[in-house]
């Protein structure tokens, strides 16, 4: 199949467009909790790996290489939101955005989660938004995608320990979110 | 464990038996349709860059234009001033050396 990539063959490309398409969705989904801007992005992704397939020398897997691609789109769209929420210094300094105000705002529904964790479940992306990047990605492809933490450090080009250490910091750090929240909304 | 903790925790754990969210035919032939005819995106600046960076320009061209201006009109000493202020120079010199 990679042959057959490399030199451009439509068919094997539709096939790997079949086989990725859900879990770059999924990944770009989990990351950005938006579902417009993860169709974009996914549609990104696919381009990107059309153009740059034949330079694919299989350093890594081809579904490493893929949630490489997924996950860097992904963090230049946030930096991207990011970028423009900045520019709003009124915003900035009389906000309270370092503070989680989910269900006020709007909170992101993922569509795979059970029915009995919606609300808690967009409490919970509302946090993980909140969190450093490389947490952010370390955890959401953890929890979200279900990668293995050498899985992981194999997309995040670290090691597995790192990892094990981001998905810690993650969690530490979404406690105190969380229990921010729980004294503001929950009492 | 309190009721806060336990709120916390059953907050962290609300994503356990996750589905991957699947996408429909719809984005596959997006997919397809852009990787035919793919458009090269380009990073654009955002307006308020753009124009914080016309309000710099727009400034240093009018205070060069102000300076130029004030500079053009200002009073040029004329030939015999200097002359004058060597003579006051020689003379406070001299009562100097007395």
């Amino acid at each position: 199949m990679m042959t057959k990539l490399r030199e451009g063959d439509e068919q094997a490309f539709r096939e790997l467009v079949s086989q990725f398409r859900d879990r770059v969705f999924n990944t770009a989904l989990g990351l950005l909790q938006h579902h417009e801007n993860a169709e974009d992005i996914t549609q990104e992704v696919f381009i990107e790996i059309f153009r740059s397939i034949p330079r694919f020398r299989g350093e890594c897997s081809l579904s490493t290489w893929i949630y490489r691609i997924t996950v860097r789109k992904s963090l230049e769209q946030i930096r991207r939101g990011n970028r423009s929420k900045r520019s709003g210094i009124l915003f900035s300094i009389f906000g309270r955005e370092d503070h989680l105000n989910v269900p006020s705002e709007n909170p992101f529904f993922h569509p795979g989660v059970l029915l009995e964790n919606k609300q808690r479940s967009a409490i919970l992306f509302g946090a993980i938004a909140m969190l450093p990047l490389t947490q952010r990605t370390a955890f959401t492809l953890h929890k979200v995608e279900g990668l293995s933490q050498s899985e992981i450090a194999g997309v995040m080009k670290t090691s597995v320990s790192s990892v094990e250490s981001l998905i810690v910091r993650a969690k530490r750090k979404l406690k105190e979110i969380l229990s921010d929240y729980y004294e503001k909304n929950e009492r | 464990m309190n009721v806060k903790e336990t709120w916390i925790d059953a907050t962290l754990d609300s994503l356990d038996g996750i589905l991957p969210a699947r996408t429909d035919d719809s984005l596959y032939d997006r997919v397809m349709s852009g990787t035919a005819n793919p458009v090269v995106k380009t990073n654009s600046i955002g307006n308020s860059y753009f124009w914080s960076a016309a309000a710099g320009i727009l400034l240093l061209i009018s205070l060069n234009i102000l300076f130029a201006f004030y500079y053009r009109h200002a009073q040029v000493p004329s030939p015999e001033v200097p002359a004058a202020m060597a003579n006051e120079y020689l003379s406070y010199l001299g009562h100097i050396k007395l």
